[in-house]
């Protein structure tokens, strides 16, 4: 049995609360009449108990934050397990002002052009629609006052993405230091991170896995190989392609007319260069085998670090694979790469204490996984059982070939 | 340089080519004793003789293929048609004998004549003597088409089609005859075909044009610039052979295309354009090409009339700013 | 007739007639089997009249035709096997195939082009004449044509123009009483084409166009009149048009009066066998005649087994000679 834990009407005037500390953590037991937070008002402190005997199965309003009153604070549930059905967080009382909502409002001013009658059909000149593809944008969301979107819209809707991502750095720009004009790659990269934040709404899952049969997979694999090294990129490629083929609904890109599924499994990887990043995607990942993946990868690699990359190269991808171990980072938030609905962030192999099958604390590898879906063509549920088959692959390889 | 009329630089240009080669004459109504119905051919007969400087009937029929007759014995005829209206009466020897004979002779025979065919409205002679009818003659293979717009144009353009092997239809404009232009000194002034001017450079928009309302484009722009448009004049001077590589130069550079022609708007030359336009450069437009030119009707006789129905530079700065708002 | 003619001159004539009477039937019956594309307008029975006009001419002389220009042409020079070759529309005809039997053309011989349009070849001759006149060279151009071009205006403009300017231009009329399907007299006022040489103050004969000899005389002293510079004159050659306006026209227009009339024609006026007779009275030997007969019969033998082995044109001369320079540019756009 789920029960809600709701900010209490204190008084007939109390509007708000302020959650001020959770005295529980979520997957802490919990018994009736505990206390579970403190929050507290303009006027008076006062601390929250729980009303039945569980687990806290969630929390969902931060410490520090502001809500109504009878805004859902957390979930109370007999186990980890029990379904907590849709938990979106509850309104702010004050709506949070940042610049980078003017930007926005302005370029909503006039509506894309897209026409009603037929769903996907763009007035748009020719030349608007080869600037368009070149950089990046999806011409029906480029808005236009006029009947037929020019060219001169869409490199201002392009610029106007640009400046809602980089408003931040607007906020602390300085009189003085030197201006250093952007290339046309962070132009393009900006504008698709913009437009990929601004059209889909992206949650992002993460999960510790034990990488310790990774490890030794990855060795093994390298001890016999002759041609050159299979990295843990290559040997997660192969892991994600074979999960996706089992859980294939992610396998899928966001289209104007629906969504599609691909064929096969395109994984595009992505690769730092010195002034961006650029994606080239192995094709049919799933028909290959690791030593095949490793060679096409480090292939891609070099070309891309030649910036020889063709169209062909970079097209087509149905999923994407970030991998920032390399830098130290454990979970991060990838940004999807439209049109395709899900990326997988890969952090560092870092050596921490873990609990064994005999509950002893012990030195084990572990690894973070984050995977990134658009919530428009999957939930939460379906994304997390795909993160659930990954992270299976990752610490008992052999069950790939079940 | 010398300031001089298009109609002088015309006559300058016959009679060089005529002191340059015996085989060159002119024929026509009126050209020898009046010296032409527009001047082209003023004092000619004095120093050339009536043979040379040959006043015809009014046989156009006849006398158009007498001049194709004694290009094909290698003379360099220039055939005065006085207006071209008046190709009605003289068509067969252009279009099946002069523009076929070389084709289907194998390439043993050359038509080295020039056809010079005053055109254009604006002088209220009503509707049988203000045709422009250049588009009529671009749809004959095998005739060479050229219009220049001032004066030294008209004098390196017509002795390069004297010089030409093959039949030309040479269009002079009866309202630019009197304007006067700078034309350099000497004898050697060569206006290559299929080589377009850029008149005025522009960023924003491009006028294609030629003859007389290539002038209009020009005022166009200047009216244009008070409303910050930059305008981009291209003077084409030879429809056939055409200057591709100019217009798309252009054309590239500014996205938006506007034609003027003072032929009748269906099925004129500039329908011929703009169809290579968006077949070839579709990418490069930023709005769909526009045609000005005289209205699908006969042309009127009164002055206020007349006046409505062909193109002036209003009209195209008004269809050069539409295109740029769409 | 007259008797003064030489043994040689008169072999001439019989052979330039023969020539074109072999060359035209030959070319009927490779039409009807197929070998030759388009129409063909053969001028058999007629042969008189181009063979004996072109025997009064020079070789510096020149000729325009009209669509049943073969003979003409061939009287002027023009050879055999190559305008073959250009009724089969090979790369070896006389225009590389791309002109046919319409414009069969051979400017070196100063054959400037039989012609498609009706009378269109008049205006032709007379620039060709013009050339002439302002260069002040003695070359007369001839001006071959039918009744029915007779009627068109551009006839009357050149032959004003020819007449006021004195052009050494020649009319040669063939009239063989048929525009396609229409008799001449039906629309036509005078009794014959010549008297329209009275409109223009020129001189004007009309002669018996079977026969070669009476052709020659009337041509060349038009010849000679035109070459001394005074200008042109109208020579209307009477014949029958005994065959159909062209290879596959058949002929329903005609009443039996007509067709017994053609029957007539080509029984009893044949101009080859009015001629033999005349070189037989003249004493001509029999043999020297078969000689001519035999070599004109080997060289349109020949002249069709040289147009059956040529091979057609290149594809990529479709798209040449249209303009004298600057071709691939005014051809592309």
């Amino acid at each position: 049995m789920v029960t809600k834990i709701v900010m209490p009407q204190l008084g007939t005037t109390m509007t708000e609360g302020t959650v001020q500390r959770w005295h529980k953590a979520v997957g802490d037991p919990v018994r009736k009449g505990e206390v579970l937070l403190d929050i507290s008002t303009d006027k008076y402190a006062a601390e929250i108990e729980s009303e039945a005997d569980g687990v806290l199965r969630a929390t969902l309003i931060q410490e520090g934050d502001e809500v109504p009153v009878l805004a859902v604070l957390g979930f109370i549930a007999d186990d980890m397990s029990e379904d907590i059905g849709e938990a979106t967080p509850a309104p702010r009382a004050e709506a949070a002002s940042t610049s980078a909502t003017e930007p926005a409002a302005e370029v909503k001013q006039a509506a894309p052009v897209a026409s009603e009658s037929e769903p996907g059909c763009v007035k748009a000149s020719p030349l608007a629609r080869k600037t368009a593809k070149e950089m990046g944008i999806d011409i029906a969301l480029v808005p236009s006052d006029r009947a037929r979107i020019k060219q001169a819209d869409v490199i201002r809707y392009g610029e106007s993405l640009w400046q809602q991502s980089a408003v931040a750095l607007a906020a602390v720009q300085s009189d003085e230091g030197d201006v250093e004009p952007l290339t046309p790659m962070r132009k393009v990269i900006g504008a698709r991170m913009a437009q990929s934040i601004v059209t889909a709404p992206q949650v992002t899952e993460m999960r510790e896995v034990n990488a310790g049969k990774l490890i030794a997979l990855w060795g093994r694999i390298n001890a016999r190989n002759p041609d050159g090294k299979v990295s843990y990129g290559d040997i997660l490629a192969k892991m994600v392609a074979t999960a996706l083929v089992n859980r294939p609904a992610m396998n899928a890109s966001m289209t104007e007319a629906g969504i599609r599924r691909g064929r096969g499994v395109h994984i595009g990887l992505a690769v730092a260069l010195t002034d961006g990043l650029v994606v080239p995607v192995i094709r049919d990942v799933e028909r290959k085998g690791i030593r095949q993946i490793a060679k096409e990868s480090a292939a891609l690699v070099e070309k891309a670090r030649e910036n020889s990359l063709t169209a062909v190269d970079t097209e087509g991808a149905t999923f994407t694979i970030s991998n920032l171990g390399g830098y130290g980072v454990d979970g991060f938030t990838p940004i999807v790469n439209l049109p395709e609905c899900g990326i997988l962030g890969l952090g560092r192999i870092v050596r921490k204490p873990v609990v064994d099958e005999n509950d002893q604390v012990v030195a084990g590898d572990v690894m973070t996984l984050s995977l990134t879906f658009d919530h428009r063509v999957v939930d939460g549920a379906t994304a997390a059982t795909l993160l659930a088959l990954i992270a299976d692959y990752v610490e008992d390889p052999e069950h790939m070939l079940l | 340089m010398s300031r001089i009329s298009m109609s002088n630089a015309i006559r300058d240009a016959i009679c060089e080519e005529m002191r340059h080669d015996n085989n060159v004459f002119i024929m026509g109504e009126d050209v020898g004793v009046s010296g032409g119905a527009f001047g082209c051919s003023k004092d000619l007969m004095q120093e050339f003789g009536e043979f040379r400087v040959l006043d015809t009937p009014i046989s156009e029929m006849a006398f158009t293929g007498m001049g194709v007759g004694a290009a094909m014995r290698g003379m360099r005829p220039v055939v005065e048609i006085m207006f071209d209206d008046f190709l009605g009466v003289c068509l067969d020897p252009i279009m099946n004998q002069a523009a076929k004979i070389r084709y289907m002779t194998g390439g043993q025979a050359n038509v080295p004549v020039v056809f010079r065919l005053p055109m254009g409205c604006g002088r209220r002679n009503a509707a049988q003597h203000s045709q422009c009818l250049e588009a009529l003659l671009t749809h004959i293979p095998g005739l060479k088409v050229v219009a220049p717009s001032t004066p030294w144009e008209a004098k390196g353009l017509l002795k390069t089609a004297i010089r030409d092997d093959s039949p030309v239809a040479y269009f002079e404009h009866k309202l630019l005859y009197a304007g006067k232009g700078e034309v350099p000194e000497g004898d050697d002034l060569l206006v290559p075909f299929g080589q377009a001017a850029v008149k005025r450079q522009g960023k924003d928009i491009t006028l294609i044009s030629w003859s007389r309302q290539l002038l209009f484009c020009e005022d166009a722009a200047v009216e244009l610039t008070k409303e910050g448009i930059d305008a981009e004049v291209l003077d084409l001077r030879s429809l056939v052979p055409l200057d591709w590589d100019a217009i798309h130069a252009s054309v590239s550079k500014t996205h938006h295309v506007v034609i003027v022609h003072e032929g009748v708007k269906r099925s004129g030359f500039g329908a011929e354009l703009s169809a290579q336009i968006s077949e070839e450069l579709f990418d490069d437009l930023d709005a769909p090409v526009e045609r000005v030119a005289s209205l699908n009707i006969v042309a009127p006789y009164t002055g206020p009339l007349e006046d409505l129905y062909f193109p002036n530079s209003q009209r195209i700065a008004e269809a050069a700013k539409r295109v740029l708002s769409q | 007739m007259t008797g003064k003619y030489s043994k040689d001159f008169m072999l001439k004539a019989y052979e330039n007639m023969l020539r074109i009477r072999e060359f035209e039937q030959t070319a009927i019956n490779c039409s009807l089997k197929g070998m030759t594309f388009g129409n063909l307008h053969p001028c058999v029975y007629q042969e008189a009249i181009p063979a004996g006009a072109v025997l009064a001419l020079e070789e510096q002389d020149y000729v325009t035709a009209s669509h049943r220009g073969h003979g003409s042409s061939i009287a002027k020079g023009a050879q055999t096997d190559e305008m073959m070759a250009e009724l089969f529309g090979k790369k070896t005809g006389c225009c590389g195939g791309k002109g046919g039997s319409l414009h069969v053309t051979d400017v070196s011989k100063g054959v400037l082009g039989a012609n498609g349009i009706v009378a269109a070849g008049i205006p032709l001759a007379g620039g060709s004449a013009l050339a002439s006149k302002i260069r002040g060279t003695d070359e007369v151009t001839i001006a071959f044509f039918g009744d029915g071009a007779s009627n068109a205006g551009v006839f009357h403009e050149t032959m004003n123009m020819a007449a006021a300017w004195k052009l050494p231009l020649v009319f040669v009329c063939e009239n063989n009483s048929w525009a396609v399907s229409v008799r001449i007299d039906r629309v036509t006022n005078t009794d014959n084409i010549a008297v329209r040489a009275k409109g223009y103050d020129i001189p004007g004969n009309s002669v018996d166009g079977n026969d070669v000899i009476a052709v020659y005389e009337a041509v060349k002293e038009a010849v000679d009149f035109a070459r001394a510079g005074n200008g042109p004159s109208l020579i209307e050659c009477t014949t029958y048009r005994v065959l159909a306006h062209n290879v596959g026209d058949p002929m329903k227009y005609r009443t039996q009066k007509e067709i017994d009339d053609a029957k007539y024609w080509q029984t009893k006026r044949d101009p080859l066998i009015l001629f033999r007779d005349y070189m037989a009275k003249h004493k001509v030997p029999q043999k020297d005649v078969e000689t001519v007969d035999a070599a004109i019969h080997e060289e349109i033998k020949k002249a069709v087994e040289f147009a059956s082995a040529s091979a057609y044109p290149d594809a990529d001369t479709l798209t040449t000679d249209v303009y004298a320079s600057d071709n691939e540019r005014c051809v592309a756009r």
